[in-house]
């Protein structure tokens, strides 16, 4: 298969788009699509400093990666879920990119804020996981925002999750924030 | 050829050559739905496979999404 763009080797098949990209093509197109919604769905403006909700997972990164490059202003948000390695080493990666980038992190501890990680949550609530933890998530996002001065939150989701967000009406999102990939 | 697929992780050995996209047919796997991975590069659906190769279908999903997802694999 051969790359829409320059006609090398394709790496990357987009059947929804009828296209395959080289890397380096697919790179840009991503890119391409990223600034056009953001344009297109007036999400925010050049002036407006972003704080990205990370993860420490590619969707999330990637999208960081992508705001970074398109020169916008931005400060990354990692909320700590207390859900024990899984956190840690999710919250490592957030810092090592952030270093590697040169872009300020802010780290939120759900435990200090709402009164206990997210297993304890799930416990007390019976909700289950994803519920109690997406709408303390969310909580904790808008409270960043608030009180560091930032008037957008941006986060990054694959396809697949706003499909089975798509069937759990708890987990929409609840203010101003965006899918950014 | 070996096809490693994950969730749960298990290993299937097919015969070559032939291309990703019968692979998939065979393994009953929708095209799009996975990534297709062989040492460290992306394949698409079209490239051949020999008997020597070792490829890994790892399913397009998230981690830790930002936005009130569980790990891969807690999901309900
Ligand atoms: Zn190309």
């Amino acid at each position: 298969m051969k790359c829409t763009r320059c006609g090398d080797r394709a790496t990357v098949e987009l059947r929804r788009h009828n296209a395959a990209f080289c890397v380096a093509d697919f790179l840009a197109f991503f890119r391409r699509q990223v600034s056009t919604a953001i344009g297109k769905y007036r999400m925010f403006g050049r002036e407006e400093r972003v704080l990205v909700a990370v993860s420490g997972g590619k969707d999330s990164l990637a999208l960081w990666d992508v705001l970074i490059e398109e020169g916008y202003e931005t400060s990354g948000l990692y909320l700590d879920l207390g859900i024990f390695e899984y956190s840690v080493e999710s919250q490592a990666k957030c810092q090592a990119f952030a270093a590697a980038r040169g872009v300020p992190l802010i780290v939120s501890v759900v435990a200090d804020a709402v009164g206990g990680p997210v297993p304890i949550i799930q416990k007390v609530t019976r909700r289950p996981p994803c519920s109690g933890c997406g709408l303390s998530k969310r909580y904790l996002m808008n409270r960043a925002a608030l009180e560091h001065g930032f008037p957008v939150v941006a986060t990054g989701h694959n396809l697949d999750d706003a499909r089975s967000r798509a069937s759990r009406p708890r987990c929409r999102p609840l203010t101003r924030s965006w899918f950014g990939a | 050829m070996k096809v490693v697929l994950r969730n749960p992780r298990r290993e299937v050995e097919l015969p070559g050559p032939r291309r990703v996209k019968d692979v998939l047919r065979e393994l009953q796997i929708v095209p799009g739905t996975v990534l297709i991975i062989r040492q460290d590069e992306l394949l698409t659906t079209d490239a051949m496979l020999d008997d020597a190769d070792t490829i890994e279908l790892r399913p397009v999903m998230s981690g830790g999404g930002s936005g009130g997802v569980a790990p891969a694999g807690r999901r309900p």
